[in-house]
């Protein structure tokens, strides 16, 4: 576990303005929380990041262009990517100036650890 | 407003030597592809953009060439928008 932490701490360097990588389960409890000081600690907490897989997720998968793979909020200082891995969910926190593009780029490299944090989750 | 940009782009592949083309938006966001061009690599491409003009502020956007034996590729920023087109030498 340790050595999965220090690779998302990698990742966290990677892309400038990139403050927080969060795994988290359905009800937004971390399984595993990288980030920096200047992170928004609202945005990390379970109430706010539970949305995404309580609700969001599933009514954007409503709109008839299929399952919803993630979703990207932009706001006025920090934007916040969120990716479906059910049964987690990958948070990405960023500055609103951080590279989009890159940012959604880490979930191939993310997947790794999301893969093997979804089979110790599926067994318990 | 698409259909305009992909028509530029179709144009832009039918040039001599030109196998790929990707435009992305400011944040790094791929907004078309053609070719050989990943649109994974939007994000990469549009930081190498922003980094490349960073080295002569006020200079205007320049236009950046990776070259190998057989290929190459350029990129250039302009008003935002990042262009990458992927040519064959010869």
């Amino acid at each position: 576990m340790e050595e999965l932490r220090k690779y998302v701490a990698c990742l966290l360097q990677r892309v400038d303005g990139l403050l927080a990588i969060v795994i988290t389960d359905r009800d937004g409890v971390p399984l595993v929380k990288v980030a920096l000081d200047s992170a928004p600690d609202m945005a990390l907490r379970p109430s706010y990041l539970s949305t995404f897989s309580a609700m969001a997720t599933d009514q954007a998968g409503k709109l008839g262009v299929g399952k919803n793979n993630k979703i990207i909020s932009i706001y006025s200082n920090y934007q916040v990517i969120q990716m479906n891995k059910q049964p987690l969910t990958i948070n990405l926190i960023a500055t609103k100036t951080a590279n989009t593009g890159q940012l959604v780029n880490l979930e191939n490299d993310l997947s790794v650890v999301v893969n093997d944090l979804a089979q110790a989750v599926v067994e318990t | 407003m698409d259909k305009e940009v992909q028509k530029c782009v179709d144009d832009l592949m039918t040039s001599t030597g030109v196998v790929g083309v990707l435009c992305a938006d400011k944040r790094g966001m791929c907004l078309t592809s053609q070719g050989i061009a990943n649109p994974d690599y939007s994000g990469s491409l549009t930081s190498l953009t922003q980094l490349a003009a960073a080295i002569e502020p006020g200079k205007g956007d320049p236009v950046i060439l990776f070259e190998n034996h057989g290929s190459q590729c350029l990129i250039h920023q302009n008003a935002g928008m990042t262009l990458a087109v992927y040519k064959t030498n010869g």
